[in-house]
């Protein structure tokens, strides 16, 4: 809880204007504390933000209706074709990923979106799969032995039992994704990467700081919501593993 | 009409047969255990009976009907299952594992909730305090019982248990065994039943089905099977000790002749037993204190006496061909 307190602060006074500005003083001397001055500091935090969540939602969806489909599949192939391509793909550099994403969808949010959505989709994608073929057999025989049919097996018992696992691919996801969507600002997105950009190209120090200390401070506070959003569920009785 | 009949079933995994030319009929009301060496296909068996498994060719019937005119899950559901290692389910409470077939089958809240509280009641549980606990908390025999309440839930007609005890040490098992034979007394449900463990299949059984290399090699009653072994097989199936093996059912109310007046007086109070202890337990105490009779009371009140001839007659094997 502390936690979370102090970082919900610390994205408050780094979202003001006034408050940015001392810290910015106080990491680079008062000459060289520049806040970057094409849009509001918490305009910034905002958008990075939406997107985000927005890209992390979609993905969530697609990456776990992927796994439940390649885990109902008998064939392994079909599955190990899946991980492999996942795997490939995930080592791609951002940058080239979006590069050869802008020819084909254009310059701007869009094609960002769903380069973002891409990588999200993977971790998400192997922490579910694992997360189901890891789930003791016995169980499995019981459920069907006792007449669940093959879809209340997977909603009323494979899946709630696979949620540690698809919370963990879910965390490292949005840890990624806030990285990443910095790069989109080369793209002409939005969000902190906006700065980080400007930054280099006019060698302004402070301009870049003011960004990867924002995204890094988001990222923590992501994590932060995200085990405390689950343990609440745990707390109150929802399930226990 | 028998709830359950195999007729000619084979099955092989792949070109292994483990099911030959099986023909059998379960009786309604009875307990059937399926026993044999490791590998005679008696978990095959099992599983052709809720079509976990299909047969490679012959037909299983069940309540007349052949096993295939019945939607696989339907048929489940109708069903009782308990297999070994139990397979609560993690995430759920005792009730809602419970409840599982009920609410699977459409029953209203308070119905799941008065069945899963009566069942506990019947497994030897208190509702109270074990409805809302999940099986980490449970001990092994407890979640054991919770198996066994589970398989009853919707009360179905017939049961079907795999090593439903297996999991557990030899003092929660007899208790366990008490508590399904107590079941039995009151619901007679038609249960067919997989264990490893001889003594718990004559306990248990009313009819016995030795399987050998997936065919039947004898079936019967455990006292008929032990009286007069059919085979070879059979009768070292049963071990060297089977003459205490015949013992394991009876109990030594079963066998009490009374007590004149004057035998009274000559009795010490150290060689009785309990009305309700098995005959194998008698025979042990009294090649134990070297008697050849026992007194048999009921708490404190002297009910007559026990020989030993009896047990010797009841332990005697008929005599090879």
């Amino acid at each position: 809880m502390i936690r979370g307190g102090v970082l919900v602060v610390l994205l408050g006074l780094l979202s003001v204007p006034l408050t940015l500005g001392w810290i910015l003083q106080l990491l680079l001397g008062k000459a060289s504390a520049v806040i970057y001055p094409l849009e509001a500091p918490w305009a910034l935090i905002l958008e990075h933000g939406t997107l985000v969540t927005a890209t992390t939602a979609v993905a969530l969806l697609l990456g776990t209706a992927g796994a439940v489909w390649a885990y109902a599949k008998p064939g392994t192939n079909t599955r190990k074709m899946l991980s492999t391509t996942g795997a490939l793909l995930q080592t791609v550099p951002p940058v080239a990923f979006l590069a050869l994403a802008v020819p084909i969808l254009g310059f701007g949010s869009v094609p960002v979106f769903w380069a973002l959505v891409a990588f999200a989709v993977l971790p998400i994608f192997h922490g579910t799969l694992a997360a189901l073929d890891s789930l003791p057999p016995g169980i499995q025989n019981v459920a069907v032995g006792l007449g669940f049919s093959r879809w209340q097996r997977l909603i009323q018992i494979e899946l709630p039992l696979a949620v540690p696992g698809i919370k963990a691919g879910l965390g490292t996801s949005v840890m990624i994704n806030i990285g990443t969507a910095t790069i989109g600002a080369t793209m002409g997105a939005g969000g902190l990467g906006r700065p980080i950009i400007a930054g280099i190209s006019e060698f302004q120090f402070s301009y870049l700081l003011q960004g990867a200390l924002t995204a890094g401070v988001l990222a923590l506070f992501a994590d932060w919501a995200l085990s405390f959003g689950f343990s609440f569920r745990k707390r109150h009785g929802r399930y226990r593993v | 009409m028998s709830i359950l009949e195999f007729v000619n079933v084979d099955y092989s995994y792949g070109s292994v047969p483990a099911v030959q030319n099986l023909s059998f009929m379960l009786a309604e009301g009875e307990v059937s255990v399926l026993v044999g060496p490791s590998g005679c296909g008696k978990s095959t068996t099992l599983r052709l009976v809720n079509r976990l498994l299909e047969p490679t060719s012959g037909t299983v019937y069940y309540q007349g009907q052949p096993l295939r005119d019945f939607e696989p899950e339907a048929l489940r559901r109708s069903m009782g299952y308990s297999i070994q290692g139990v397979g609560l389910f993690p995430h759920w409470t005792v009730a809602q594992n419970v409840a599982a077939v009920p609410r699977l089958l459409g029953w209203s809240p308070k119905r799941c909730s008065d069945r899963t509280k009566e069942l506990l009641e019947v497994v030897g549980l208190d509702p109270v305090s074990f409805c809302s606990k999940f099986p980490a908390e449970l001990s092994g025999g407890e979640a054991q019982r919770v198996g066994i309440a589970r398989a009853l839930a919707a009360d179905p007609p017939l049961l079907l248990m795999d090593e439903p005890f297996g999991a557990v040490d030899v003092l929660q098992r007899h208790k366990l065994q008490q508590v399904l034979l107590s079941i039995q007394k009151k619901v007679k449900k038609t249960i067919l039943l997989i264990t490893h463990d001889l003594d718990e299949a004559i306990l248990l059984a009313d009819r016995l089905l030795v399987l050998r290399q997936g065919r039947i090699a004898q079936e019967g009653p455990p006292a008929e099977l032990l009286r007069s072994p059919a085979s070879d097989f059979v009768r070292e199936f049963f071990g060297l000790d089977r003459a205490f093996k015949r013992l394991i059912r009876f109990h030594a109310s079963d066998f009490v002749e009374p007590l004149d007046e004057e035998s009274r007086l000559t009795f010490d109070e150290g060689a009785s037993l309990s009305s309700e202890t098995n005959l194998r337990d008698a025979l042990s105490l009294m090649l134990a204190q070297g008697k050849e009779t026992l007194l048999v009371k009921e708490g404190s009140r002297i009910l007559g006496l026990i020989r030993k001839s009896s047990l010797e007659a009841l332990a005697a094997e008929e005599p090879r061909r």
